[in-house]
């Protein structure tokens, strides 16, 4: 763990430097990631002008909502991007082969490779955004609730990263995976509203047992402002305890995490064959 | 004049469908947007009883589903292909080449959009079945079907500058970010304008943020739509958009819009060649 960290500490001094080198182009990527969440914005509040809920979510519940999902969204971003590479072409043009040199774990090193600080924008606008709108709904934190939070934010971020890792493993098989990739991560913009408003069975359930980025901000937001019921009705049975959300929560984010694990040492292995 | 390029239009297509698993996959993502995007907006409508602003929820619905197309048309990534080349020094290749580089990507364009547009015969036929031909004259459809190729013209000429910008800067990821959000935003495909005009005139029901008046977010509205008509993005989507749903209507209003097209057309194409003309300059001065 020690190692890991140092190794890490070296890549990030590396990166701050290239980050010096290219200025202009990583401000347009912050303000660019920053104008997005404001169009998304931009929409809530027009339509907001109008009506005062969409199937019984006020503007700052859904603000809540949306905040959360860019927060976890933008932490993924920051420190979890370089896993595109792999699907965007380091195995069409051979470039992995030189993780398979090096004396550290091959995710983890595709992990310190880069940090994208373009994600920072992303997750302070949604940061703000969440704090606001927690003050106005008055929602305040028990200790339990905290640490509710807190996994919450965990099981998010190794669900997203699971789902990433699958996506990228495909490319072991396909060559290219970067379109899927793009597909799959864009579907996750889809579960910045909370899920009730999409009135369909199937897109609900796809966003929590498909790919569950429902899970990531859906469950997690729901726990603090709806009963069991009406979750219960998304989820598509009934259950009694809140704990159980969270019992569902890690369940979900184990299963996926296994299975990305045993995609990607298969894929590890297929790679292995056709370099030699 | 042409024969010489269609070799690039025709490979551009030839490459499009190299990559099947791909174009399986980007049909299926306009499959989830369209029915995302459907749930999303009948949600929204039906919270207000069935029209927000007095747009119908089907007019509205029209609105996304044959934005979906326009866009698709509008949309150029040539950006990507130039500056790479540059980033490279490929470009100096096509200058010793018999055939204008501008031209020989605007062949490639047209060829991968004739691509994109074939794979999307599945989501086209689900755009008429969900607008039908409503109300839809010969007269607009013609009118819609000019100012969908000058949103293509508009949409390369923009690309095309952007990917040249890369001769003055090295790295334009984070500008080709910018880019997308710029249209996303001001181009109408999020929010159609003449609903922003709407917000401002009419007003409101309910004031989402409590401490912000609503003659100010009226004036921030109506800020976002006049800085929308100022900016070629509208141009690109907005008006096939509006002219096919009825949003644009009456001959003085489409005139207007259409003038408008041309006028971006004629100032995109300006602005294109001046910075064609620098960068060879460039190119040279690096050489020697």
């Amino acid at each position: 763990m020690k190692r890991f960290l140092l190794i890490y500490l070296a890549f990030f001094k590396q990166q701050l430097k290239c980050l010096m080198e290219y200025k202009i182009d990583f401000l347009m990527g912050t303000i660019a990631l920053g104008i997005q969440q404001i169009s998304t914005f931009l929409i809530l509040l027009a339509v907001f002008t109008q009506i005062n809920a969409i199937a019984s979510y006020s503007f700052n519940e859904i603000l809540l909502f949306y905040g959360y999902s860019q927060i976890v969204r933008g932490i993924d971003h920051i420190y979890n991007d370089n896993i595109w590479s792999v699907g965007w072409g380091k195995i069409q043009d051979g470039s992995f082969s030189l993780y398979l040199t090096r004396p550290i774990n091959i995710v983890s090193h595709i992990i310190m490779e880069k940090i994208q600080f373009d994600g920072i924008g992303e997750f302070l606008l949604g940061l703000i955004i969440f704090i606001y709108a927690k003050l106005q709904l008055n929602l305040v934190f028990s200790l339990g609730d905290h640490l509710a939070f807190f996994i919450f934010l965990i099981t998010g971020l190794a669900i997203y990263f699971a789902i990433k890792l699958i996506c990228a493993s495909i490319a072991f098989w396909t060559v290219s995976s970067g379109e899927l990739m793009t597909v799959t991560y864009e579907i996750n913009s889809f579960s910045k509203y909370p899920l009730d408003i999409y009135k369909n069975v199937v897109l609900k359930s796809l966003l929590i047992y498909f790919l569950p980025f429902g899970v990531v901000s859906y469950i997690p937001m729901a726990y603090f402002l709806r009963d069991n019921q009406s979750i219960g009705k998304v989820l598509g049975f009934s259950y009694t305890s809140n704990n159980f959300l969270i019992m569902l929560t890690l369940i979900i984010t184990i299963i996926f995490t296994i299975i990305s694990q045993f995609i990607w040492k298969l894929g590890l292995k297929k790679y292995n064959a056709s370099g030699t | 004049m042409f024969e010489k390029y269609i070799g690039f239009t025709q490979n551009a297509i030839k490459e499009i469908y190299a990559y099947k698993f791909r174009m399986f996959i980007w049909l299926l993502y306009d499959f989830i947007f369209l029915f995302v995007e459907y749930f999303l907006w009948k949600a929204i409508f039906t919270a207000n009883g069935g029209s927000l602003y007095n747009i119908s929820i089907s007019q509205y619905i029209n609105y996304i589903a044959i934005g979906l197309l326009v866009t698709r048309i509008a949309r150029c990534s040539i950006d990507f292909d130039v500056a790479n080349e540059v980033k490279s020094g490929n470009v100096i290749m096509n200058l010793l080449k018999p055939y204008s580089y501008i031209k020989m990507n605007f062949a490639k364009h047209l060829g991968y959009t004739v691509g994109t547009l074939f794979n999307m015969i599945p989501v086209l036929v689900l755009i008429f079945i969900l607008t039908g031909f409503k109300g839809l004259t010969l007269n607009i459809t013609l009118v819609f079907s000019i100012s969908l190729v000058f949103s293509f013209l508009i949409g390369f000429l923009f690309s095309m500058s952007i990917g040249l910008l890369a001769f003055w800067l090295t790295n334009i990821w984070g500008l080709n970010l910018f880019k997308w959000n710029l249209i996303a935003i001001f181009s109408g495909q999020m929010i159609a304008l003449n609903l922003l005009f709407k917000i401002a005139r009419e007003g409101f029901n309910n004031l989402p943020i409590s401490f912000i008046s609503e003659r100010f977010l009226q004036f921030f509205f109506l800020g976002i739509g006049y800085l929308s008509y100022l900016l070629p993005f509208q141009a690109m989507t907005y008006t096939p958009s509006g002219i096919y749903t009825g949003m644009i209507s009456g001959f003085e209003n489409i005139s207007f819009h259409i003038i408008l097209q041309v006028f971006w057309l004629v100032i995109m194409t300006l602005i294109v060649n001046t910075m064609w003309k620098r960068a060879q300059k460039k190119i040279v001065v690096m050489g020697g």
